[in-house]
């Protein structure tokens, strides 16, 4: 934010007085407190566990060895704690607040109020919102409640999160959010955008059995090593006697841990991929998943700054693939790239990334990487290619897990090149495009020395000629000091 | 090695190339002044250690001070006379119409290509040494953090030359992320 903006801001500030705020959903301090006390009762278990005597004095407690005064008094100095608690957020909600207001640019303003002690007044001007999205975690869900979240470009400390509000409430305010950013590009938004579920023209969905194949395909290796260390364990357990097992513990722990670890992430992204669906709404995508907790993001197409296939070993078989999107100053997934489609078949993923992005991937030539490559790389070099299409370049890597990446050129900020010594001994360098900070580095891995040459010299010139303005920066550059 | 490809890549023919000014190389020699110092105190300490103490593992540790000093030293001259006269004269930056080249680098080279339009900032820096000196340090800001076109020892006339010529072209073709 520009020195610009400091005027209307404080023209707005004025003229929204605590009245006009929105409050956000009653049950927000429960909700709210739910984690202080779980918080407090870690640490309340944390006393305990250092003085074991104090347990078995509440064991004693409860069974009637100890006067009841006390016992009574611990437990109403329990609730005087969850009460202070629930009042203190009950206050903190009451000075919490937001509201729409339009006055002071034509795009409308977001206020938030905040802050029992440290008061915090945030405003977001709406027109440089990247996305809005609906979010219901488990317990939340369970009464119907969703939290409202708002994406800068500025990335995650910018963002604010209105948690919670009614479901409905929560989708209304999206709509509006999403109404006073379209003004500001001056682009139709259909109304139907508003409506949760139906909103937006169903593009795909990915059905339960065809996830888990999906996903359990993907981690086989996960799988496999943990079937083969349960047969062993067993097996050595026969042998050496269950004794035997324990004396090697130390080693044993830490390996299944790890093993643990990497199922519990496959897990994890079967949870989050469940019930994926992919809509379209005026302004771009609109992804909705989640078993336990349903995330719903909407994905602006002028944010997409890279879009990557993957085809995971197991799924070419299968004719499978991913795609994934890079968005600039994405707050969350940012090295991995939000899911734009965990599964699809090869051929609708491409017709996805060309509708999304325009670019129409196997079409160009492939150009290989250098043949000296495959001193330097001898398992992925044959997968090395870069292949350059109208809009923007693809590069491709990945013996494993097959992977193309297509960045546009109208998000390029520079073109570099390295090369280091066992490059220059033969006759390679590497090629790199210098993405907005959210986004992965494009790299075409050892090129030969003429080929990169003359690929720097084509990136830079359609870097150069691609330098369409996002349609979202101008108007606000304009209208600054209107 | 007028016409090979890594002149073609690194250093393109035709352009007009500025190197950075030769003043740099005293700037980067500064620290290894401070490695040599130190190298002649481990040196001095480790005489003074063996001298005093006549017990069994005084040697010992002569030998090791004496040869973490020798490695300091000899690290100090070979940069001093080989690794940064190379890595300043290395340092070159070409203005091409619609954007700027930085090539630095010899062990590992490196060519950075900025077209006008993309740059958001440009820094003209200088530490005290730099500027008394009389050099500075051009920097180029893009929407990426993997841009890396830093101008160093550039005279601070000319920096400042650059960085109005950069603006004004910049403005001009200004783009958005």
């Amino acid at each position: 934010m520009s020195a610009t903006d400091a005027a209307p801001a404080a023209a707005t500030q004025a003229s929204a007085s605590a009245s006009t705020l929105r409050r956000l959903h009653p049950l927000t301090p429960f909700f709210r407190s739910w984690q202080l006390v779980g918080a407090l009762a870690a640490s309340g278990f944390g006393v305990f566990r250092d003085d074991l005597d104090k347990l078995k004095w509440i064991w004693r407690a409860l069974h009637g060895d100890v006067e009841v005064s006390l016992l009574m008094r611990a437990v109403g100095v329990l609730l005087l704690v969850a009460l202070a608690l629930v009042f203190v957020s009950w206050l903190s909600w009451r000075v919490t607040g937001f509201a729409i207001i339009t006055d002071a640019s034509p795009s409308g303003t977001l206020l938030y109020h905040r802050g029992l002690i440290v008061r915090q007044r945030s405003q977001v001007r709406l027109n440089r919102v990247q996305s809005v999205d609906v979010n219901q975690p488990f317990l939340p869900r369970l009464c119907g409640l969703a939290a409202v979240r708002l994406d800068m470009a500025a990335g995650e400390g910018a963002s604010v999160n209105l948690a919670y509000l009614r479901r409905q409430d929560a989708w209304a305010l999206r709509a509006e959010i999403l109404r006073h950013t379209a003004v500001a590009r001056s682009r139709p938004t259909a109304a139907t955008d508003s409506t949760e579920g139906a909103g937006g023209e169903l593009i795909a969905e990915i059905s339960t059995a065809r996830m888990v194949q999906a996903n359990l395909l993907d981690g086989v290796v996960a799988w496999v090593v943990l079937v083969v260390w349960v047969v062993a364990l067993v097996v050595g357990g026969v042998v050496f006697g269950w004794r035997g097992l324990v004396t090697v513990a130390p080693g044993i722990v830490p390996v299944t841990v790890g093993i643990a670890v990497q199922l519990r992430r496959q897990v994890a992204s079967m949870m989050r991929d469940a019930n994926f669906r992919l809509r379209r709404t005026p302004t771009g995508i609109q992804t909705s998943s989640g078993l336990t907790s349903t995330i719903n993001r909407t994905i602006d197409l002028d944010r997409i700054q890279g879009v990557r296939l993957e085809e995971p070993y197991l799924w070419r078989r299968l004719g499978w693939a991913r795609v994934g999107v890079d968005i600039a100053g994405a707050s969350d997934q940012s090295h991995h790239g939000a899911s734009l489609m965990p599964v699809a078949d090869r051929r609708d993923a491409v017709a996805l990334i060309a509708e999304v992005t325009g670019a129409r991937l196997d079409e160009a030539a492939v150009v290989p990487a250098g043949a000296q490559a495959r001193w330097l790389d001898p398992w992925v070099a044959r997968h090395l290619g870069v292949e350059l299409l109208d809009r923007g370049a693809v590069t491709r890597w990945g013996r494993w897990r097959r992977t193309q990446f297509f960045v546009p050129y109208a998000r390029v900020q520079s073109v570099s090149a390295r090369q280091g010594p066992v490059q220059r001994r033969l006759g390679l360098a590497t090629v790199y495009l210098d993405m907005p900070s959210g986004v992965q580095r494009w790299q075409a891995q050892h090129r030969d020395m003429a080929e990169a040459a003359a690929l720097v010299g084509e990136l830079a010139g359609q870097a150069r000629l691609h330098r369409a303005p996002l349609r979202r920066l101008e108007p606000t550059l304009g209208t600054g000091d209107r | 090695m007028s016409d090979s490809p890594v002149q073609r890549l690194f250093a393109e023919p035709g352009l007009e190339w500025r190197s950075v000014s030769p003043k740099l190389t005293i700037e980067r020699r500064l620290p290894l002044l401070g490695l040599l110092l130190f190298g002649l105190a481990l040196l001095a300490f480790g005489r003074f250690v063996a001298e005093q103490s006549e017990a069994a593992g005084a040697d010992l540790t002569g030998a090791l001070f004496s040869g973490l000093a020798a490695a300091a030293l000899v690290g100090a001259v070979v940069g001093w006379f080989f690794v940064v006269p190379r890595v300043v004269s290395a340092w070159r930056y070409a203005e091409r119409e619609q954007d700027l080249l930085v090539s630095r680098g010899r062990l590992v080279r490196r060519l950075t290509v900025i077209p006008y339009g993309r740059m958001q900032v440009i820094e003209v820096s200088a530490n005290p040494v730099s500027a008394r000196l009389g050099i500075a340090t051009v920097t180029l800001v893009t929407a990426s953090a993997s841009t890396d076109a830093r101008i160093p020892g550039v005279p601070v006339d000319v920096a400042q030359e650059l960085r109005d010529r950069l603006a004004a072209k910049g403005e001009a073709l200004t783009a958005g992320l």
